[in-house]
């Protein structure tokens, strides 16, 4: 039992949105990982429609100050499906360093 | 013209109750589906255990009745001085049964004399939307049947969930439709449907379906619309 309950201090301590929890009381932050590509935007054919905002299904993709849009990488799965959904190709996705 | 805005989200909530983190595959047309669901009726789930969904499972209750195999619901009272309650069944079509495929859930759905009875796909987003908003105002229990594709199991490229479940609508395979009470109504009409071979060569679970299978398929696609289609 007291085991348990310092695990479940340490995750509390540890842990943030999105993380995975290991067997070993350890904390793994969320996904870079584990993806293979990102998207990356061409802001020169951009026009703003929001349609890679509409469907991304992990609601990685915001709107920055400029205006323009850029994916939360801490979220993003690197699916492509925004890749697809451009109408105008201005997003295309780069192998992860 | 030089740069024009025309920003889909002005005519979304931009409130985000779903998708800090969940642990669905890469992809999932049912994490999207959940996303958009939630944009108009997150408010009232807030305080509710879906607030931090990667801990407890994005997959809601997994029913083992034959009729919802494969499927999860989602039941909420409506509130806001609004009787009765929305059952929302998010279909992933997570088993290949027969048995299962042979049934139709929104038609059992009109049996069961809900008021309100809908189909959506994700790959019309606003229709989806605007018919969640419709069964949240409508009074009595109301029911909707969401088309989720599934990377995983229908077995096609994670970046073309969209493209399926705009391709399931396109071949009329998947119509959409409401109900409400008794009277059938096309929300999404297509001049030009495309073919059903289209929709099935797409998923890698018919990669053993031969031609004739797929006459066979789209017989019955054109048999069931021209049901929906005389009841309107």
């Amino acid at each position: 039992m007291t085991g348990a309950k310092k695990t479940q201090k340490k995750v509390a301590k540890d842990s943030q949105i999105g993380c995975s929890l290991l067997w070993e009381r350890k904390v793994k932050p969320f996904s870079p990982a584990k993806r293979e590509m990102k998207p990356v935007w061409d802001n020169d054919k951009c026009v703003k429609c929001g349609l890679c905002y509409l469907f991304c299904p992990d609601a990685s993709i915001r709107k920055g100050e400029d205006g323009y849009f850029e994916a939360d990488l801490d979220l993003c799965k690197g699916c492509g499906i925004c890749n697809r959904e451009c109408w105008f190709g201005s997003i295309s996705m780069v192998k992860e360093a | 013209m030089d740069r024009f805005s025309l920003y889909v989200p002005n005519f979304l909530p931009k409130a985000e109750y779903f998708g800090k983190g969940h642990t669905a595959c890469m992809g999932c047309g049912l994490a999207l589906g959940v996303r958009l669901v939630y944009k108009v009726i997150g408010e009232k789930i807030k305080k509710g255990k879906w607030e931090v969904p990667w801990k407890l499972g994005i997959f809601g209750v997994k029913t083992e009745s034959a009729e919802t195999k494969g499927t999860s619901l989602l039941n909420i009272d409506k509130g806001n001085g609004v009787k009765g309650k929305i059952t929302i069944c998010f279909d992933y079509e997570g088993i290949n049964d027969l048995e299962v495929i042979k049934k139709h859930i929104p038609s059992l759905a009109v049996a069961e004399d809900f008021d309100y009875v809908g189909t959506a796909s994700i790959g019309y987003p606003f229709d989806l939307i605007d018919k969640v908003k419709t069964a949240m105002e409508s009074t009595g229990s109301s029911f909707l049947h969401i088309l989720c594709p599934c990377p995983t199991n229908w077995g096609f490229d994670p970046d073309s969930t969209v493209k399926a479940g705009r391709l399931a609508v396109e071949s009329n395979a998947y119509p959409l439709y409401e109900v409400v009470k008794g009277v059938y109504r096309v929300t999404v009409e297509i001049p030009k449907p495309r073919k059903v071979e289209d929709y099935i060569r797409l998923q890698g679970r018919f990669k053993k379906t031969g031609e004739e299978d797929i006459k066979q398929i789209s017989q019955t696609v054109a048999k069931e619309f021209q049901k929906i289609k005389e009841r309107v």
